[in-house]
């Protein structure tokens, strides 16, 4: 399989009056061709600026300080401005966690799926790009596409401006879908049908999903591969299957263990002690070690990221001697 | 105790608030060292400008009139530094009780609501439908000349802003679980509004309060350079400027032959309000929470 | 929408008489003689005050009813525009602010493009280099603007443009033009003059009334700039850190319609309303930057007034203004309703 997007070594830092906080701390991994990469972790471990790394759209005072982010071959960080902006809504595109306040209140939708097509083929003509709207529109199961186009996000519904939403970040036919928790502000059944739209579009277009969420059970259904975060670091790599049956990682461990499941009898839940610390205050060494039951003298110093099998890599001591 | 050093140090950081502070400081020791600083003539009526002579022609700094003489033979000097004075008070004592008029008249509104609240509310429109320098000028010429009238004037107009905000806080305020844990327990209204509510509804008073300081100073001054304001004569900035208004355009081939005039009371009025402005700015960053929580997320 | 601008509509009535009862109370605290002036119709009737005649003429308009009786009287005068005789103006109040108010619209024109339009570029311009050397020097440019007050900088720019260039007088228009434009032959149109000159082809009469209101619109651009420009750049600033502004830009949006169409619609938003207040201001006449410039507009009129003690007039133009901005007031909510979608269809 082809390797559509590598990311080696991201580092993205925020520079704040109180210090440097590392949001992205040496990231790496890669996304196949066609694949859904699953990215998950606790809130606040660093996922949307992963995600925002890769779109070069980090918000200020934050910077991508080192790494590399290869797509197609192409090291996005060497882009100028132009490049990147052609790159962003046309070969990668992003589908935002909180539908409500991610599409422009005083635009109609129409109006800003539409301009997703003209800015990055400006011979296209308006009504053209128009009509093109509304078919997106009503692939993605917006019923009476011609009226909804004219209306205004505010008179949606969420699971509406969700699916408008999935309009605008396909409707160039992009490679690769960045999905930052596109479902976490829906209720269940609306979750479901969202889910099961991004995988019907995936196929048709062939793209590849960056699937962001902290909920294992989306992961479990959706991805193919999968990758934890825990501050600012991917502590643990693999395909679906390894992880969730052989997970390695204590953190991995401890997530999957709070997670509700049918196939285990289990007398309750367990949940990791303590909390995530803030950016500016993780330990020495391994980031976990403070939370973690079977840490020792080793986790002082940072562990290495070691392949134990063949494509499951983990970040931790006990798997490095 | 701890949240005012606290404020200070903040204040301290940043250059602009830093001069704030100083000019206002610098300020307030001209307006205390006032009768060291220029001894008055009359010591029981040391506003009273004293007069260099009775020719109407501003005459120039000289040794005894060091920033020279204004229209009518005025001292400026001497008006500078009792005008201070009287700038203070007018600030201080309009900006301190239209505050508590309007704390007072918000917070009842915002306590009780209901038909109370909309009555006042009414009020409160009422009064903001005027401009608020023609209706400090009206009020002002109906009561007559006068610095105390020209407070009264100022403050019957200028509460309107702290009662809104007041309301506002007292409205979701009023939700929030420590007033109606103390309703639960039974402790009267008036002990619910001054003891629960007010101190923490307070610092968009201080901030506002101390954003309008300069205004109302500006104000003020302004019905004094009308020549509704402070009675012919009186230290007081506003007066000193309309002196200069005949003057400033100079003589036929020397535009500058007045400056002095005109520079010394215009300038001192613009620092003065400049101070005020940049520290007013500085505590509204310092104390508003909106801006407060930003970058901590 | 609907609902709320009926409510609007409702209170009005309750507002604007509240308004009139507001200066009604004022009244009171003159002494009867003062109060009297208020009513009189005439200087025919202020000739010969005697002390009996005094109190004839207390009896004619009712002072010495019941204050609520009085209130309504008066009142009933008010809503006819019956607002009495002025003194300075040697005309009834009425037909003195009526025949000020061209004057007053025709500076407001001409000012409200820079003033707004000024203040709202330069704020994009710092909300867009935040923190960048070109922000700090407008931020410092603003403060000093918004820190001086009109009286000090107004007559400022009188000596430097009159005083120092000779350039730009004060006044509305020379004694040439003024001359010209009360002559027989020319038509008063509007009452602007540089339109009524544009007008009768006589374009020497509307340059020297445009060469008339420079002054005044320097002065009151850069003072007003202050305000828009801080409220401009601070809806901005919270404008650009909102999700959509990231949603564009990864749609890939180049940056210049990031600015100028997806944040600059909904930053101006909230500056409408500062800037439709601003144009109530004009409207109304803008007291001390008239009286500098010795334009002769309501604002002027009102000075006059407040010095030379002329209740009837000062109290007219009090009402004037208070309706204006109340009026005023509610068509800006209605504009607002009508730029932006989510009010509008509530
Ligand atoms: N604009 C910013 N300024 C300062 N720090 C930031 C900013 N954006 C993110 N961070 C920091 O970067 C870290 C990672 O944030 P990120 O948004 O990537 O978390 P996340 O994993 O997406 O969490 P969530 O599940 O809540 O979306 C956080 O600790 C946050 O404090
Ligand atoms: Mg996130």
């Amino acid at each position: 399989m082809k390797k559509l997007l590598e990311v080696l070594n991201l580092k993205t830092y925020f520079f704040l009056e109180e210090g440097v906080g590392k949001a992205v701390d040496d990231v790496s991994f890669f996304i196949n061709e066609g694949e859904i990469f699953g990215l998950v972790g606790e809130s606040g471990c660093g996922k949307s600026v992963t995600a925002l790394s890769i779109m070069r759209l980090v918000p200020s005072p934050g910077k991508i300080v080192g790494g590399k982010i290869i797509f197609e071959g192409e090291n996005l960080l060497e882009k100028s401005y132009e490049e990147m902006r052609d790159i962003r809504g046309r070969k990668i595109s992003m589908i935002f966690q909180e539908p409500m306040v991610v599409l422009n209140p005083v635009y109609s939708i129409g109006f800003q799926i539409a301009e997703a097509i003209v800015v990055h083929y400006p011979e296209v003509s308006w009504d053209e790009a128009w009509e093109r709207a509304v078919y997106m529109i009503e692939k993605v199961g917006i019923p009476n596409p011609r009226r909804r186009a004219e209306e205004y996000p505010y008179q949606m519904s969420g699971g509406m401006r969700q699916r408008a939403m999935i309009a605008m970040a396909l409707i160039n036919n992009p490679r690769l879908l960045i999905a930052d928790e596109p479902t976490t502000a829906l209720d269940v059944t609306v979750q479901a049908q969202i889910l099961e739209l991004m995988e019907r579009l995936k196929e048709e277009y062939k793209a590849s999903i960056l699937f962001i969420t902290h909920d294992l059970s989306i992961i479990a259904e959706i991805s193919h591969r999968v990758g934890v975060m825990y501050g600012g670091k991917i502590v643990e790599v693999g395909d679906v299957f390894s992880i969730f049956d052989r997970p390695l990682h204590p953190y991995t461990f401890g997530l999957l263990n709070s997670m509700p499941r049918l196939d285990k009898e289990e007398k309750r839940l367990y949940s990791i002690p303590g909390s995530v610390p803030s950016l500016l205050s993780f330990p020495q060494g391994c980031r976990f070690k403070d939370r973690c039951d079977k840490a020792f003298s080793l986790c002082d110093k940072e562990p290495p990221l070691v392949e134990v099998e063949s494509g499951h890599f983990v970040q931790c001591w006990l798997f490095s001697k | 105790m701890n949240e005012v050093l606290w404020v200070l140090k903040r204040l301290l950081k940043n250059p602009s608030s830093c001069l704030g502070l100083v000019i206002v400081l610098f300020f307030a020791l001209v307006a205390i060292f006032a009768p060291v600083i220029a001894p008055p003539e009359y010591p029981d009526e040391p506003y009273l400008l004293p007069k260099g002579g009775w020719a109407v022609e501003p005459s120039p700094p000289s040794p005894d009139h060091p920033f020279g003489t204004t229209e009518g033979q005025y001292d400026i000097f001497y008006g500078i530094v009792w005008g201070a004075r009287t700038a203070f008070k007018v600030g201080f004592m309009t900006v301190i009780f239209s505050a508590l008029i309007g704390v007072v008249v918000g917070a009842i509104s915002g306590y009780f609501g209901g038909w109370i609240d909309e009555i006042i509310m009414r009020i409160t429109d009422i009064f903001m439908a005027f401009p608020f320098l023609v209706a400090a000028m009206v009020l002002t010429t109906i009561l007559g000349k006068g610095l105390d009238k020209v407070m009264i004037a100022l403050i019957a107009f200028g509460w309107m802003g702290y009662a809104r905000l007041i309301r506002g806080s007292f409205l979701s305020a009023k939700e929030e679980l420590y007033v109606l844990a103390a309703k639960a327990i039974g402790v009267s209204s008036f002990k619910i509004i001054f003891k629960h509510i007010l101190p923490n509804t307070i610092y968009p008073v201080i901030i506002q309060a101390s954003m309008s300081m300069g205004s109302m100073v500006v104000t003020a001054s302004a019905l004094s350079f009308l020549g509704v304001g402070a009675p012919d004569g009186y230290a007081d900035w506003g007066q000193m400027i309309s002196y200069a208004r005949n003057w400033i355009v100079g003589a036929p081939g020397e535009a500058l032959r007045y400056w002095y005039t005109f520079v010394y009371p215009g300038g001192t009025i613009a620092l003065f309000v400049l101070g005020w402005n940049l520290l007013g700015d500085a505590i509204r960053d310092i104390l508003d929470p909106k801006l407060r929580r930003i970058r901590v997320r | 929408m609907t609902a709320y601008i009926l409510r609007r509509l409702l209170i009005l009535p309750v507002i604007l008489l509240g308004v009139t009862f507001l200066v009604f109370f004022m009244m009171q605290f003159l002494d009867p003689v003062q109060r009297l002036s208020a009513y009189i119709k005439s200087p025919a009737e202020l000739k010969s005050l005697s002390a009996d005649d005094l109190e004839k003429l207390v009896d004619k308009y009712g002072l010495n009813k019941p204050l609520l009786v009085q209130y309504f009287d008066w009142l009933k005068r008010v809503l006819r525009f019956d607002l009495g005789w002025s003194e300075v103006a040697h005309q009834p109040v009425r037909d003195a602010i009526l025949s000020r108010f061209p004057a007053t619209l025709e500076l407001a024109l001409f000012a409200v493009f820079p003033v707004v339009w000024g203040g709202i570029w330069l704020g994009i311009i710092s909300a867009v280099n935040r923190d960048k050397p070109l922000d700090q020097a407008i931020r410092i440019f603003a403060v000093i603007g918004w820190s001086l007050p009109s009286f000090v900088f107004g007559i400022l720019v009188l000596f430097l443009l009159y005083g120092v260039l000779g350039l730009f007088p004060p006044g509305r228009l020379s004694l040439w033009a003024q001359n010209i434009v009360s002559s027989p032959d020319f038509k008063l149109y509007t009452g602007l003059y540089v339109v009524d000159g544009i007008l009768n082809g006589r374009f020497d009469v509307a340059l020297d009334a445009l060469r008339h209101l420079v002054g005044p619109i320097i002065t009151l651009s850069y003072l007003w700039w202050a305000f828009i420009l801080r409220i401009t750049r601070s809806s901005m600033l919270e404008v650009l850190h909102k999700e959509y502004i990231v949603m564009a830009r990864a749609k890939g949006v180049p940056e210049k319609l990031v600015i100028h169409r997806h944040a600059k619609k909904n930053a101006l938003i909230p500056v409408l309303t500062v800037a439709g207040m601003m144009v109530l201001g004009l409207l109304g006449g803008v007291v001390i930057t008239e009286t500098i410039f010795d334009y002769p507009g309501i604002g002027r009129l009102a000075a006059t007034a407040a010095q030379q003690l002329d209740y009837p007039l000062i109290l007219g133009i009090t009402i004037f203004y208070a309706f204006l901005l109340v009026l005023g007031n509610l068509v800006i909510d209605v504009l607002y309703a009508v730029v932006d979608p989510r009010v509008r269809l509530e």
